[in-house]
């Protein structure tokens, strides 16, 4: 039985109503089909731009995968010197962690021996969410770790700085801080650039040599040895551009290793500390003296028979040669006595000026951070005036020094010291210290003290080395240490066409028997720089030729009763070659 | 009628078999693409891998490395002026170790010996402890050879004792000579080692592990 349901009648529309209803009805059809319309105009113009314009995702990702979280840093011949790698770490999270806290305490104790098993317990009981366990672990070590099966230690592959050539420039690189921001050195100069998204792809260029920078290191650190030296600093800058090629400070760091490294040691004796640098500031006098007209010509007399008196204040020579010395003499047997003269006849108003003109009044021009401000005379006395000429009494970081030299040598024009490295053709302008005539004449005298004088242990074969010596007597509590002294040595190479400045300097090195007992720098900086050229001299582009020299001819007539150090050739002939090595 | 049936099944067929024809098309296209991307990805990675491999081999060979090595073993020193020539005359004019003695003020040129690690700012590397350690398995070699040379003499001996003299000056003679080869190859052999050990130890074993863990799965 079917049972029929109509609805009631008050609720039928009535025939009236019907067209208007209908009406009503096809209205919201129709406005239903405009939404509907609507929506997939919508749609459909949406995926025809997204396949007009949208690139494919795939296409920036693959190659963001090559570019390095922090810039590499590569020397100027493109060797790497820093580079952001993928390392290991190893942490802990204590509340996760499932296993007994004391035995797993006990197994970290053997697998990561850092710490004590104590040091563990109390690090898994405690409640930080997250401690590292171990950064820059090696995969060995991680898989060791990871056997010990707790879900609580999480081990990430974390971008970390590597220095592939560790300790070497590690004062000139710098190091990172926890978080990858530069601390010290290029890594703070350049943190905006090295860490730019749009730039760090790109590997940033310094002025380093690296293979100059090794045989720098090593030679220094070979002396500092040698004499019980208790720091040594020395850098190679390039004459014409002020390109630092290499620079090095001793005792040095591992920037790979910043915790396991001595504090004291991040200070860069090249442009963090001063010193009085001696008598290696003496040809900055006579440059002074020639370029202001005082020094009428090199045969000018000066007394050095006695040591001067100049109020309470006495200067006296180290190889007192008690007669009247010329210029060149002067520079030769490196005479305080007669350089003091020639200050004095100089005046305070020329040398200040001078020494100003050549930035030491300033802390030194270079990217790095933390320089020291030179220790400049507050009172110009003449006798100020008078040390100052040899290096006393006023005190500039080696950097300064190097600095002058290479304005002293390069025609000259001082120029900033870089170590950014520098297109050929596009080193700055510079600005003119001494006239080019004064540059030539500072040439020849400066080789004239490596063949006769006090530097001859500096003289490479091959490569004409100019320089002069200057050793300091330390300043300490009560006057200066007798028996302490900064040993500079400021050479410059080739002279006949000078290239690079190369300046080493040991802070209270030890004579020892192969010096005879000397400490000073004849004996013990200069011939570290010999051994710096003749190892780095080729590499940088010097060709070494025995041939060839600065002409001093117009000089040697000059000098009383003097012989060249280092005959050329022919020294040691009887011997026969013997090949390196074969005597073992 | 029917035929406009046929004619509507038609179109339906030929959507079924075109249909699919440019869905293949399609995919085809889509999976050639994966295929580039996958491909681009690899040579991403393979440009990674060879940048790690780079750092590595860089930090392996750094310079104050490649010193400790030419101190012990190379002995390579900086070259003389005489090393150079300036033209082909003096080439030609060249007379190889004719010229007066300058070995003096070059030879000694070496590299550092005796600079204590502390200020060479590396520590101890495993090459000190592998030069002390190889040799004595190399020395074990001659040692043994010196013996059976002893034995063919020392059955002379038995027979004509007269020529007992003569066997030990052979002996003698035997167990001179071999030392003079052996140093050079238990350096070699320390250097060789030196490597291994030295990939043993390193902190960039992750990467030795990659490669071992690729070559396992291409195995």
């Amino acid at each position: 039985m079917t049972v029929l349901v109509a609805p009631a009648p008050r609720n039928r529309s009535r025939p009236g109503n019907r067209q208007a209803s209908l009406a009503v009805a096809h209205v919201r059809l129709m406005i239903l089909a405009l939404v509907f319309a609507a929506g997939i105009a919508v749609i459909v113009g949406r995926l025809t731009l997204l396949a007009l314009f949208a690139e494919p995702a795939a296409a920036t990702s693959v190659n963001a995968m090559l570019v390095p979280l922090r810039g590499d840093l590569v020397d100027r011949n493109g060797a790497p010197l820093a580079r952001t790698i993928d390392a290991w770490s190893i942490g802990v999270r204590p509340d996760k962690v499932i296993g007994d806290k004391g035995e797993l305490a006990q197994m970290l104790a053997a697998a990561l021996p850092g710490k004590s098993e104590a040091d563990y317990a109390k690090l898994l009981s405690s409640d930080s969410r997250f401690t590292y366990l171990q950064r820059r672990a090696v995969p060995e070590l991680v898989a060791a770790v990871h056997a010990l099966g707790e879900p609580g230690i999480e081990f990430a592959r974390e971008p970390q700085r590597l220095y592939p050539q560790a300790s070497l420039g590690a004062h000139v690189l710098g190091y990172l801080d926890f978080d990858g921001n530069g601390v010290t050195g290029m890594e703070l100069a350049l943190n905006k650039q090295l860490t730019d998204p749009a730039r760090r792809g790109q590997p940033v260029a310094l002025s380093l040599d690296l293979r100059a920078q090794a045989a720098l290191e090593s030679e220094l650190g070979a002396a500092m040895t040698t004499f019980q030296a208790r720091g040594a600093a020395g850098v190679i800058l390039d004459v014409a551009s002020g390109e630092v090629m290499a620079m090095a400070s001793l005792p040095t760091f591992n920037p790979n290793n910043i915790k396991g490294s001595n504090p004291e040691h991040f200070r860069n004796n090249v442009t963090q500390s001063v010193y009085e640098l001696g008598s290696s500031f003496k040809p900055l006098t006579m440059a002074f003296a020639i370029e202001s007209g005082v020094a009428t010509s090199m045969a000018k007399r000066y007394d050095a028979t006695v040591p001067l008196q100049v109020g309470g204040f006495r200067i006296r020579d180290d190889h007192a040669q008690k007669r009247w010395l010329n210029i060149p003499e002067t520079l030769i047997h490196s005479s305080n006595i007669a350089t003091a003269r020639i200050a004095d006849e100089l005046g305070q108003q020329r040398m200040e000026s001078m020494f100003r003109k050549l930035g030491f009044d300033q802390r030194p021009d270079i990217e790095l951070s933390g320089k020291a401000a030179p220790l400049w005379p507050k009172y110009w006395a003449r006798t100020t005036v008078m040390t100052t000429a040899y290096g006393h009494g006023i005190a500039v970081t080696p950097l300064h020094l190097a600095s002058a030299y290479a304005a002293l040598v390069n025609g000259g024009v001082w120029r900033p010291a870089t170590l950014r490295r520098i297109e050929p053709g596009k080193a700055p302008a510079g600005r003119r210290v001494v006239s080019e005539a004064t540059s030539a004449r500072m040439r020849q005298l400066l080789r004239l003290v490596v063949t006769y004088g006090t530097g001859g242990k500096a003289d490479a074969p091959g490569y004409r080395v100019g320089g002069k010596t200057g050793t300091a007597e330390v300043p300490g509590a009560g006057g200066y240490k007798r028996n302490q002294n900064v040993s500079t040595f400021a050479a410059a190479f080739p002279m006949d066409a000078p290239r690079y400045v190369v300046l080493v300097m040991l802070d209270s090195p030890v004579g020892n028997a192969q010096t005879h007992g000397f400490s000073t720098a004849g004996w013990t900086a200069a011939p570290v720089v010999n051994r710096v050229i003749m190892r780095t001299g080729a590499m940088l582009g010097v060709v070494p030729d025995e041939t060839r020299d600065v002409n001093v001819s117009d000089l040697t007539p000059l000098l009383w009763k003097a012989e060249p150090k280092n005959k050329p050739k022919g020294a040691a002939a009887a011997t026969p070659i013997v090949a390196p090595g074969a005597g073992e | 009628m029917a035929i406009k049936a046929l004619n509507g099944l038609g179109w339906y067929a030929a959507g079924l078999i075109v249909a699919p024809g440019c869905y293949l098309v399609s995919s085809m296209v889509a999976a050639e693409r994966t295929h580039v991307e996958s491909v681009e990805r690899a040579i991403a990675k393979a440009k990674k891998d060879i940048r790690q491999l780079e750092t590595e081999f860089d930090t392996r060979a750094n310079l104050a490395q490649l010193e400790r090595w030419n101190g012990e073993v190379m002995r390579y020193t900086a070259p003389t002026p005489q090393q150079f020539l300036a033209s082909d005359t003096a080439l030609a004019s060249m007379r190889a170790l004719e010229t007066e003695g300058v070995a003096e003020r070059y030879a000694a040129m070496v590299v550092p010996e005796g600079v204590p690690d502390a200020i060479a700012g590396s520590a101890p590397t495993a090459s000190d402890a592998v030069a002390a350690v190889a040799p004595a398995p190399v020395k074990a070699a001659p040692l043994k050879a010196v013996a059976e040379k002893a034995v063919a003499p020392k059955v002379a001996v038995v027979k004509a004792p007269v020529a007992a003299p003569v066997a030990r000056q052979q002996v003698a003679a035997a167990t001179v000579k071999p030392p003079k080869p052996a140093p050079k190859t238990a350096r070699e052999q320390a250097v060789a080692s030196l490597d291994r050990s030295l990939l043993r130890d390193s902190s960039f074993g992750d990467l030795m592990k990659g490669v071992r863990a690729e070559a396992r799965r291409a195995r």
